[in-house]
């Protein structure tokens, strides 16, 4: 019993700290996390696949046959012991009872014997009588059903287990080690998998998954082993012809469906049904369900924008989610690989504005938390439209990811471009803000950021800004130059011309280091705002000149509210220049069109040990309540005869469990009990008082 | 035979009498649930499927059954269905009416049902412990009458939530027990009903305040959910939550938590009257360290730093901690027996157990329905799991080993924090198929 106990509480960690410890991924996660020492230890433990663990699955088999011997071995006694009414208990032993009253009656013991059976009976006992040598004993019992709850909740145990197990993938491995099985660890396409990596379609258990898109095909589904898989073919073949989505008003997802064409691999019989997530589908003993679903090779196209050196055409690439392509370099060499990781034709985001409430008093505090739960949220939510993310491996085996939202998103008040960048899986997508133009497009922002990258337009620029500034300081437009004005204005370009260069090679960090190392600390600060502005000033120049290049008219100065949003895209856009500089990669892609494939993933399971497991959990949930609820007791009433006409009953009571409500049960029998025979009046007085009272009363 | 019929006044002799027979009243209500079962099913059958009629058909013996077995049960039916109908009148299918029918804006609507919960609860606690301490009848008559309003509130207000889904869209209706907000609200009314049945059955309102203490940690989580996250509002469920499984799953689960936190509590109290004579401080600070220990678990799940509101908690919650361990003489005296409080303890945990059981058995066929598999060693499983092994041991060590007394009752208490991290702290911090996310 002890042991068992130990045993159980090991099963407790070793459940917890697979609980804890993210189970089966792979094992350079793990690496990453705990290094290599630790995690080789805690792989040599099995504690990344704790549940499957040879110790565990030891321990648990151990558990389950103990409990199995115990039931065994105890069921029968128990069964005899809850049947039978004991009815060997002496007479003498009465006085033992805790439990116990004594009462008188008179007349012979067969009728007062009766009459106890008969009380006894009614408050629910079962009641036997016995007649012994000078006494009559009633021996009662009830809750016997408290002995057959233990039983079945501890052969549930035991029946659930060896159902869970049946279910389990021992099956699967025991085909693996005996019958010559052997997982697949390569990528191979299934029609090439040999004898030896595909299972008998007769096989009784397995779960598997099968990925379809729309309009594939399979007889086959795959079985996950360890590192490998195996092939499980199907007694039907399964067609998915269409699977949907339906959203909410809020953009969550409703309800994934997918709607499939069975044939019956041998009668070549067919039908269609849909499979959502709480509807499977059955057929031949094999159950199909919708587990996931993901990307079934979409067709996406992208255009590439260069972000290095001056501007480069863009160029469009084609590609299918899940592929990689080369991306065309410069001397026909390529310049990196572009793996299409994931294509969503829809992100809904919840654009409100978060936080930045005004403080509100208490009493409106309350009264925007009471009233109906129902808001309707739909407002908040929008679909800003289709994303993609995509990988880039650079020339040196770099891998970064991206994330590009198709179309311009309001934030703030302005619609801008939404760039993300992740450097590993494990840290969260920044993004990065592109603002759109006036036509809504990237256009004008590659433009300006191609003029950054042009000396020349960079010198005009500054030169333009510096004749600018001095007409604004009160210079008239044609006049020579005084020396003075004239070295002032040079200075300015100098400064316009450095400005931009840092920007355009380092960003605003750049222009922060600059300063820090030029600049004193005292006056950093209005050296600072001094740069912004000069840099601000520039860059408005430039965009002019910008523009002019690229044959777009020169922004009018009569409309103050495009103007404020013109102004409102430069500051955007010098932001994002600014953070380009630190963008990992030559290149962005934008989604241009795409076609959309989905693909429904299948869990396909055949599990024998199923009805095992709902018999085990009927018998467990039975036996607990009767072991609970039904309470064992049993009474035994000696009646024995003391004189001619009269005697003298002994009550005794007793159960396994002397709860509060035993005690109190108890009471109300003994008090019903001495009121039994209270037509007599017999009370246990002295005997004599007694014999006189009723030969009185004769 | 003695009169045993009225369960009012049952004293400390006829716990066990035979039940009261089933009488006309009897029959009425169960004439009047049928009816009503009958209206909402040709109501409602359009976004029923034959499993959720099933339900709503078998709802119908099953109500009447408790309402026998308890009455006060019957009564409360009774009082939800007025305060619920009238609800579903004044909204007349137009959720506007939350703002403009003074009735809904003020007390009916699901939210504001639920704040007067919250109010109730505390003034319910608070009316307790005075009625402990100064030993006043009435103010414990007030604790027990306050505590009824606010079942009855809580109910209301999730009762009128389920109807309000409905109303917010044709697909969106569904049973308010989906999320950590609407389920924080059934675990503070299971406890609360669970409480006042054993406060009727052994005739003591001394437990009130050491009961409602977890309640109004609760409706403390709740209140801060509800302003700081504004968890309250309704989302429509996810695909695999539509199911008729979660009206049967979720319910029996919380019968087992709500139950396991009142054994716990109980058994506080036991070990604080156990500890009513003892001098040294020392040997009460295993409790004290428990008891803070319980207090702190709800912020341990917090992602982010911890907010004043958080501080004022745990220090409110260690205040009263120490304070009850520092009156613990005069507590004892007025708490009942040890024997009916080991008693308590152990029926509250049986019936916990019961149902825990039933409902990790519903768990794993809803997941057998759902996603193929009955048992996949997800966290929430393996946890609950845990709590089950955890009170059957307890169960084990009393039935088989005889095991009472102190032992017995610090076990309930940490089986208490157990159940705590497989309610919460799975969902918070272990991802899986449960996962709520963050807080």
């Amino acid at each position: 019993m002890r042991f068992a106990i130990s045993l159980l509480v090991i099963i407790c960690i070793a459940s917890v700290v697979g609980t804890v410890l993210p189970q089966n991924q792979p094992i350079n996660n793990y690496i990453d996390q705990f290094g290599p020492f630790w995690a080789e230890l805690f792989d040599t433990l099995a504690l990344f696949n704790v549940y499957n663990a040879w110790w565990f699955l030891v321990i648990m088999a151990f558990l389950v046959v103990s409990t199995g011997i115990c039931l065994i071995r105890n069921a029968p006694g128990m069964i005899r012991d809850a049947r039978s009414f004991r009815e060997h208990i002496r007479e003498g032993s009465w006085r033992a009872f805790p439990h116990r009253a004594q009462v008188r009656f008179s007349g012979p013991a067969d009728a007062a014997a009766r009459r106890v059976a008969q009380w006894l009976g009614q408050t629910g006992f079962r009641v036997r009588v016995v007649p012994k040598d000078q006494t009559v004993l009633v021996a009662a019992r009830a809750g016997g059903g408290n002995r057959w709850g233990y039983i079945f909740a501890h052969a549930a145990i035991v029946i659930i287990c060896l159902g869970g197990l049946l279910d389990s993938n021992l099956p699967i491995r025991l085909q693996i080690w005996f019958g010559g099985k052997q997982p697949i660890v390569e990528n191979m396409r299934i029609a090439e998998v040999p004898p030896s990596g595909r299972l008998s379609i007769n096989n009784p258990s397995f779960r598997a998954t099968a990925l379809l898109p729309e309009g594939g095909q399979t007889a086959n589904a795959v079985v996950v082993v360890n590192d490998g898989a195996l092939v499980q073919p199907l007694p039907f073949s399964l067609k998915l012809k269409d699977f949907s989505v339906d959203y909410y008003s809020t953009g969550m997802p409703s309800d994934f469906a997918s709607e499939v064409e069975i044939t019956d691999r041998e009668t070549g019989e067919t039908f269609v049904r849909t499979i959502r997530v709480n509807e499977p589908l059955t057929y031949k003993g094999v159950t199909v369900y919708q587990s996931s679903f993901d990307d079934g090779g979409s067709s996406v196209t992208v255009k590439g924008y260069g972000l290095d050196g001056v501007r480069r055409d863009d160029f469009i690439l084609r590609g299918i989610v899940g592929q990689t392509i080369d991306i065309p370099g410069v001397n026909g060499q390529p310049a990196g690989a572009l793996t299409f990781t994931a294509l969503r034709p829809i992100n809904v985001e919840n654009l409100s504005d978060a936080g930045a409430a005004a403080p509100r008093k208490l009493g409106e505090h309350v009264a925007a938390v009471t009233g109906s739960a129902a808001r309707d949220r739909s407002g908040e939510f929008r679909n800003v439209g289709p994303s993609l993310e995509y990988r880039l491996i650079d020339a040196a085996g770099q891998a970064t990811d991206f994330h590009n939202y198709m179309l311009p998103i309001t934030l703030d008040g302005y619609p801008v471009f939404l760039l993300g960048v992740r450097p590993s899986p494990a840290e969260p997508y920044r993004y990065l803000r592109i603002p759109a133009d006036a036509q809504q497009g990237l256009d004008e922002f590659m433009m300006l950021r191609a003029a950054l990258g042009d000396p020349e337009m960079r010198a005009r620029a500054a030169r333009e800004f510096a004749q600018r500034s001095y007409l604004r300081q009160g210079g008239v437009d044609g006049q020579p130059f005084s020396p003075q004005a004239a070295e002032a204005m040079q200075a300015v370009e100098a400064s316009a011309q450095r400005a931009l260069e840092v920007f355009a090679s380092e960003g605003l960090p750049g222009i922060t280091r600059f300063l820090e190392s030029n600049v004193p600390g005292d006056e950093l600060q209005r050296a600072a705002e001094v740069i912004v502005r000069l840099l601000m000033g520039t860059m408005s120049d430039l965009r002019a000149v910008a523009r002019e290049q690229g044959g777009l008219e020169p922004i009018s100065l009569d409309d103050p509210a495009r103007l404020e949003r013109e102004d409102m895209w430069l500051r955007l856009a010098v932001a994002a220049l600014s953070d380009l500089s630190l963008y990992p990669a030559p290149v962005f892609f934008m989604l241009s069109g795409f076609d959309q494939v989905e693909a429904s993933v299948f869990q396909l399971t055949r599990s024998p040990g199923k009805n095992a497991v709902y018999l085990g959990c009927l018998l467990l949930a039975l036996g607990v309540f009767a072991m609970f609820y039904i309470r064992e007791r049993r009474v035994w009433v000696w009646l024995r005869r003391t004189g001619d006409d009269d005697g003298e009953a002994l009550m005794a009571m007793t159960s396994p469990r002397r709860t509060l409500d035993f005690n109190r049960e108890f009471e109300r029998l003994r008090q019903q009990f001495e009121q039994l025979f209270s037509t007599r009046d017999r009370r246990s007085s002295p005997a004599k008082e007694e014999s006189h009272a009723s030969n009185l009363e004769r | 035979m003695q009169a045993t019929s009225n369960d009012e006044a049952w004293t400390d002799a006829d716990v066990i009498a035979p039940r009261r027979r089933f009488d006309w009243t009897d029959a009425v209500f169960l004439v009047a649930l049928i009816i009503g079962a009958g209206y909402a099913l040709m109501r409602g059958s359009a976004v029923m499927d034959f499993y959720d009629r099933a339900i709503l058909i078998g709802a119908v013996p099953v109500l009447a059954w408790l309402a026998w077995l308890w009455r006060p049960l019957r009564r409360l039916m009774i009082a939800l269905a007025c305060s619920a109908g009238l609800a579903l009148t004044l909204y007349a299918g137009d959720l506007a009416n939350a703002d403009q029918a003074f009735l809904l804006r003020y007390l009916l609507s699901s939210q504001s049902a639920i704040m007067w919960m919250c109010a109730l609860f505390v003034l319910a606690t608070v009316c307790y412990w005075i009625g402990l301490i100064a030993r006043s009848d009435t103010a414990l008559w007030l604790g027990t009458s306050l505590t009824w309003a606010a079942v009855f509130a809580g109910f209301t207000g999730l009762l009128v939530r389920w109807h309000e889904s409905h109303l917010l869209g044709p697909d969106i209706g569904y049973i308010p027990v989906s999320n950590l907000y609407e389920v924080i609200i059934l675990f503070a009314l299971v406890t609360a009903v669970f409480y006042l049945y054993y406060e009727q059955r052994y005739a003591t309102r001394a437990l009130g305040g050491f009961v409602l203490l977890v309640v109004t940690a609760a409706v403390g989580f709740l209140l801060w959910y509800t302003f700081a996250r504004e968890a309250y509002q309704i989302m429509p469920l996810v695909p695999a939550l539509k199911s008729w499984w979660m009206k049967l799953h979720v319910p029996a689960n919380f019968i087992g938590y709500g139950t396991f936190s009142l054994a716990a509590m109980v058994a506080f109290a036991y070990l604080v009257k156990s500890h009513g004579n003892t001098r040294s401080w020392k040997k009460l600070i295993p409790l004290f360290v428990l008891g803070v220990l319980l207090v702190a678990e709800p912020m341990v799940f917090r992602t982010e730093g911890l907010s004043a509101y958080w501080m004022m908690y745990f220090g409110v919650g260690a205040l009263l901690t120490g304070g009850i361990l520092a009156a613990r003489r005069p507590l004892a005296e007025r708490l009942p027996s040890l024997e009916v409080l080991d008693d308590i303890m152990y029926k509250a945990i049986a019936v916990g157990f019961a149902f825990f059981t039933v409902a990790t058995i519903l768990g794993a066929l809803w997941a057998a329905e759902a996603w193929g598999a009955y048992w996949q060693w997800d966290p929430k499983e393996t946890w609950a799991l845990i709590v089950w092994l955890n009170y059957a041991a307890w169960l084990h060590m009393r039935l088989v080993k005889g095991l009472r007394g102190a032992i017995g009752a610090y076990w309930a208490l940490i089986g208490l924090l157990i159940t705590g991290f497989a309610f919460l702290g799975v969902n918070m911090f272990l991802s899986g198929l449960h996962s709520y996310g963050e807080l």
